[in-house]
């Protein structure tokens, strides 16, 4: 009886005869201990989404909360320091979302603020977090005054930087005028403090005296930085470090 | 009108010498950057230092190039 010859179909060979390997297997290379903490620092443990939220509440405590607390304390000295920096270059003016419409009357349809150059601005500044969302809302709610204006031919009001010779009305946002707008000359109005109309002096003075020219460049180039390093900040926070369970991780 | 300078609420009058607001926006970029990105913070400072010198010295070459393109090449090419 002749043996029933065997047929290696294509499909299955791999099943019946495994096939040798071209080059013997190597075995891996033992890891050194420095080689390992390189490889810890490229991948980190994971994502960390409560870092990044408490990076974004205030710059540094993403870093903080990892346990690494004098990352965390220069960090905020980096991105703060920035933001003041910017503050005391252009004032409050270094943080403006823009000048924003609003109807003139309250049965006026709604108004869509045209995109300016300043709002474009304020994007990087809004990753120095709720910091600089409340110094913007500061500098629109009692900084700005508030003026008629027309908008494509329709009246509006118009919340923007108080002139050099107007006063805001505490009460209303309201615009008022208090010296002559080309010789500074002052002029009699009603003070919105006592109701009662009088001669305006150099206390009568706008919220804030506008940055211009350059030191609005620079302050707003400030509190962009602030916010970009942040960012780069909160980045590394949730993605880029692990949580140190090292009781002497204050020191680094 | 020229009105008392409030810190923090008015913008300060240094038109003409805006240019050394570069050193402390050189130095607190290093201090933030260098927070992140050292591995150790044992020579933090002097890595501070190195990187606020480095960046200012290269904006001055910058500035330097710039001027050498706008008032030397540009102005003799527009001569010619």
């Amino acid at each position: 009886m002749t043996p029933t010859p065997t047929v290696n179909h294509p499909a299955t060979t791999f099943l019946t005869t495994p096939t040798a390997s071209p080059t013997p297997r190597r075995t891996p290379p033992t890891m050194t201990t420095l080689d390992q903490n390189a490889a810890e620092d490229l991948f980190p443990e994971r994502f960390q989404p409560v870092a990044l939220l408490l990076a974004f509440l205030l710059p540094g405590l993403g870093h903080w909360y990892l346990g690494l607390r004098r990352r965390a304390r220069l960090i905020a000295l980096g991105v703060l320091g920035l933001f003041a920096c910017g503050l005391l270059t252009a004032g409050i003016d270094a943080v403006d979302s823009g000048q924003f419409y609003m109807p003139a009357s309250t049965t006026s349809p709604p108004i869509i603020t045209p995109v300016d150059r300043e709002m474009v601005g304020i994007i990087g500044t809004l990753f120095v977090g709720p910091v600089a969302i409340a110094v913007d809302q500061l500098h629109q709610r009692r900084f700005k005054v508030l003026a008629e204006s027309y908008l494509g031919g329709r009246p509006v009001l118009i919340r923007r930087n108080a002139k050099p010779f107007e006063i805001r009305d505490p009460a209303t946002g309201l615009a008022i005028a208090v010296r002559e707008p080309i010789t500074g000359n002052p002029i009699e109005f009603k003070d919105p403090a006592t109701g009662t109309k009088r001669l305006s002096t150099l206390a009568d003075r706008p919220p804030n005296v506008p940055s211009l020219g350059r030191m609005r460049e620079i302050g707003g180039l400030f509190t962009c930085l602030a916010g970009m390093l942040n960012l780069i900040a909160m980045v590394d926070a949730a993605w880029g470090r692990k949580r140190s369970t090292d009781p002497d991780a204050r020191r680094r | 009108m020229h009105f008392s300078y409030r810190p923090f609420i008015d913008a300060l009058s240094m038109h003409g010498t805006w240019y050394i607001w570069i050193v402390p926006m050189a130095f607190f970029i290093a201090v933030a950057y260098k927070a992140v990105r050292s591995k150790k913070l044992d020579h933090y400072w002097r890595e501070v230092l190195v990187m606020t010198i480095q960046t200012l010295l290269g904006m001055a070459a910058l500035a330097a190039a710039l001027w050498l393109l706008a008032e030397v090449f540009v102005k003799s090419w527009m001569n010619a």
